[in-house]
């Protein structure tokens, strides 16, 4: 009798671990696994679930009453957001990480990476994540109106009280953009001297990432780039910072969700061992 | 409506209709080789047409990727790659839809009379002849309502599409996409518009299939 109590105990004593359930933006898909790996290291009992997506989704999901306890976003619209809908405990937005955009290139090209080496007639396919709802394509826009590579068309995007050329990056609806890029900007750049160029786009950075393994370029989250599915075939640029539109990737505790264990893991991940290892996978650190 | 929905909701059509195209021209042949003929590894042969049944679109569409790829074998025998274009897609509609093509066809032949063809053929009607005024008579409702369920099937596909695609707008964002795409950005109002919009083309459209199996169940009791 004594023995079949402790069996059923056991069964039910994984139940019993204090889950934390995370959804995150997937640039964190290798970072936060890993700090995840070293909170439960710290905390015997806890459990960190992890669920990735791009940050647009998970936010329309969670809205939808997604259960889940922290959201990690590519940037800090959409923590923002979740307050202003009452959604989020208050006082625990916070900044964890400032996003690094690279660029990538199949080793196979040949070619030394930067922005130069997109106009080279090897290059004829350029993955992005979708920056009607990835906060990593919209910067990717950016940054390749940075390097003159793409021109911003002269039109009125709808929503908008200026002409397209006169918005600021933050003021892009790029919600709204889902013509794809050669509708609103000249890619001549990218075109001239090829046989055909075109973009290809991730529904996440992570499939993004994923397209580059195809099309041979790409532009991509650093925490994605190093690592060795990544950094094996290919080659690499890291955009400079200001290059872009910042990616200020911000999280939150979710309404009704602060119990101890989230709370643990909301403050690990600001704590000195989670900031190494967000650090070591290439994203700077609010107040570095 | 957002006028891309029309693009892309018109993209798909133009996949559909391709697919579903050579579905038939391709899928007939083959649901007659497999209604009446016998040959050594046929169980297996239809185990693998029946495949995209059971398997995840998401595995499909991985292999599809890695074939239709720059380093696949289908690039290297067409000399381009087939990835994130509209061949690509068409190919892979064509694949993941061929079960459900290949079983309607297959059902079509096999509720033939075999008496019917027994008669003619005795009568020395010429079997060309036999195909045309005998056999498409009596199964071209199978045929069609097999091959609307493929179009609709395709029309709706996502997985194989998200992997093979590339989500290129008026290129390969076929409709599933640009739906789940405009969700992402959070214009729910227009979602929910254009997912209206298919809601009613796909209650069409197996309306249809229904309509088509209804006519063909009350022609073969008269004639048969």
């Amino acid at each position: 009798m004594g023995r079949r109590l402790l069996a059923l105990l056991l069964l039910f004593l994984p139940g019993l671990a204090q889950k934390v359930r995370v959804v995150a933006a997937s640039d964190l898909q290798y970072a936060l696994a890993e700090v995840a790996r070293a909170f439960e290291g710290a905390n015997p009992g806890a459990k960190v679930e992890l669920i990735f997506g791009s940050s647009g989704k998970l936010y329309a999901q969670l809205i939808q009453g997604l259960e889940a306890d922290l959201l990690f976003s590519a940037d800090s619209l959409y923590p923002r957001l979740l307050e202003e809908k009452g959604l989020a405990e208050p006082g625990t937005r916070r900044l964890y990480a400032l996003g690094r955009l690279v660029l990538w290139l199949d080793r196979r090209l040949g070619l030394k990476p930067g922005p130069e080496a997109l106009k080279d007639p090897r290059v004829t396919q350029l993955a992005l994540a979708n920056p009607v709802h990835a906060p990593y394509g919209r910067a990717a826009l950016t940054l390749l109106e940075r390097y003159g590579l793409l021109r911003r068309k002269d039109l009125r995007l709808p929503g908008t009280d200026k002409p397209f050329p006169a918005l600021s990056w933050a003021e892009i609806p790029f919600e709204r953009l889902t013509g794809g890029v050669e509708a609103y900007w000249d890619t001549t750049p990218l075109q001239t001297g090829k046989p055909r160029f075109g973009f290809v786009y991730g529904e996440n950075i992570a499939q993004a990432a994923q397209l580059s393994l195809t099309t041979g370029a790409g532009i991509l989250a650093l925490p994605l780039a190093v690592h060795e599915s990544l950094s094996r075939p290919g080659v690499y640029w890291v955009a400079p910072w200001g290059s872009h539109l910042a990616l200020e990737q911000g999280y939150v505790v979710l309404k009704g969700r602060a119990r101890p264990e989230v709370l643990a893991f909301h403050r690990f991940v600001a704590a000195p061992e989670g900031r190494a290892i967000l650090k070591r996978y290439g994203f700077l650190l609010p107040g570095e | 409506m957002d006028p891309l929905f029309w693009d892309a909701l018109f993209l798909s059509f133009r996949v559909a209709a391709l697919a579903s195209g050579i579905l038939l021209l391709g899928g007939t042949p083959l649901a007659w080789l497999l209604a009446f003929r016998r040959f050594p590894g046929k169980a297996l042969l239809e185990a693998v047409f029946l495949l995209p049944l059971v398997l995840p679109p998401t595995v499909l569409g991985f292999y599809l990727l890695l074939f239709l790829g720059p380093e696949g074998p289908w690039a290297r025998l067409v000399g381009v790659s087939w990835a994130f274009r509209f061949e690509g897609l068409v190919f892979a509609s064509v694949l993941f839809s061929l079960p459900f093509a290949l079983t309607a066809y297959r059902e079509a032949f096999l509720s033939l009379d075999p008496n019917l063809l027994e008669v003619a053929r005795t009568l020395g009607v010429p079997r060309h002849r036999i195909l045309a005024r005998v056999v498409l008579p009596l199964v071209w409702p199978g045929l069609l309502s097999g091959t609307l369920l493929a179009f609709a099937h395709i029309l709706g596909e996502f997985g194989v599409v998200l992997m093979v695609g590339g989500s290129i707008p008026g290129k390969t964002q076929m409709v599933s996409i640009y739906l789940y795409d405009l969700v992402q950005a959070l214009r729910f109002e227009e979602a929910a518009r254009a997912s209206l919009v298919l809601l009613g083309l796909s209650l069409f459209l197996l309306a249809l299939v229904r309509a088509l199996e209804g006519r063909w169940r009350a022609w073969r009791s008269t004639t048969g």
